[in-house]
């Protein structure tokens, strides 16, 4: 199981950069560069914050990648 | 309603490795200022982790963390290896060079800053973007000497300066395979580092191999198979 996210098409609804968005967060852009990759999965206040600057709710920013999960 | 941006965010990591950098080239024409290097490696490091730096990125705390990590693991290997090998040092002349500093003392210290500046540059820009930026560095690093070299003379400056410009242009070359062909790149990387240890291990008893080589080479071998290690696990991730 693995977090998934939509950083990066909302990103682009808004015509940001990831420079943009890291500013607006206060990370610097690799940290978003990290993040829109899967690399590196951000605290819960960091996801807050980027679904606040994305004008998002978190549960619309990220969610739960359960393919090949086994249910027993 | 999407908030005004902010001010960019002054890049202490940025001065730090420009401070380092500089100190490490002009150390060529005056040693005492390599001492400059580990303070500019790890001060960002130490800033954040103290609270005195605030710019809430979690992202570079976290890859600071990781660092740190990794050269923990290289100076555990460093103190294990010189704890085992005590037939080792007898089996080499010092050629004035303590027998303790290959794995320990001099060596422990550059491979404790060099693992943690390469595994935190690597981290922070990428595999590929980070081997390629860290092997142009070795590069200019190769021709640095050049400059003290140059300030004292000597009858052999010609075939310094060759070898210096070849062993840069190896670096130059491993960089752009590393950025075009990644996985191949960190195989070459990888081999060169094994080929290194094994030359140095075999070598061991010969009376002019001193241990100032091996310290340098387990120094120089210990970047690029750390650089190799990344950019193989990028590649097949």
């Amino acid at each position: 199981m693995r977090l998934i996210n939509h950083i990066k098409q909302h990103r682009a609804r808004l015509d940001l950069t990831q420079e943009d968005l890291a500013l607006r967060v206060g990370v610097r852009r690799q940290t978003i560069l990290a993040v829109e990759k899967g690399k590196y999965v951000p605290s819960a206040l960091l996801a807050f914050q980027l679904a606040r600057a994305l004008g998002m709710e978190v549960t619309g920013l990220f969610e739960l990648d359960t393919e090949g999960e086994c249910d027993d | 309603m999407i908030d005004a941006l902010p001010k960019r965010l002054p890049s202490v990591d940025w001065i730090a490795f420009g401070a380092g950098l500089g100190a490490l080239v002009a150390s060529f024409v005056f040693p005492p200022l390599i001492m400059l290097v580990g303070i500019a490696v790890f001060a960002p490091s130490v800033l954040r982790e103290v609270g005195l730096l605030k710019d809430a990125d979690e992202w570079t705390r976290a890859v600071m963390h990781r660092a740190g990590f990794h050269a923990l693991l290289v100076a555990a290997l460093f103190i294990g290896l010189e704890y085992i090998s005590p037939d080792f040092h007898a089996s080499v002349p010092a050629n004035g060079f303590k027998p303790e500093d290959v794995f320990g003392g001099e060596t422990l210290r550059k491979g404790v800053i060099w693992t943690f500046l390469i595994s935190y540059l690597i981290q922070y820009w990428g595999a590929r973007t980070g081997v390629f930026r860290i092997l142009l560095g070795a590069a200019v690093l190769n021709v640095a000497p050049i400059l003290g070299f140059l300030r004292t003379g000597g009858e052999l400056k010609g075939l310094f300066i060759l070898v210096a410009f070849g062993a840069a242009a190896v670096f130059v070359g491993l960089a752009f395979l590393a950025r075009r062909l990644p996985r191949a790149g960190g195989g070459v990387l990888v081999a060169l580092c094994v080929a290194a240890f094994a030359f140095a291990v075999r070598n061991m008893g010969d009376p002019t191999f001193a241990w100032a080589q091996v310290s340098l080479i387990f120094q120089a071998f210990l970047v690029l198979g750390v650089s190799g290690i990344a950019l193989l696990r990028d590649s097949s991730s």
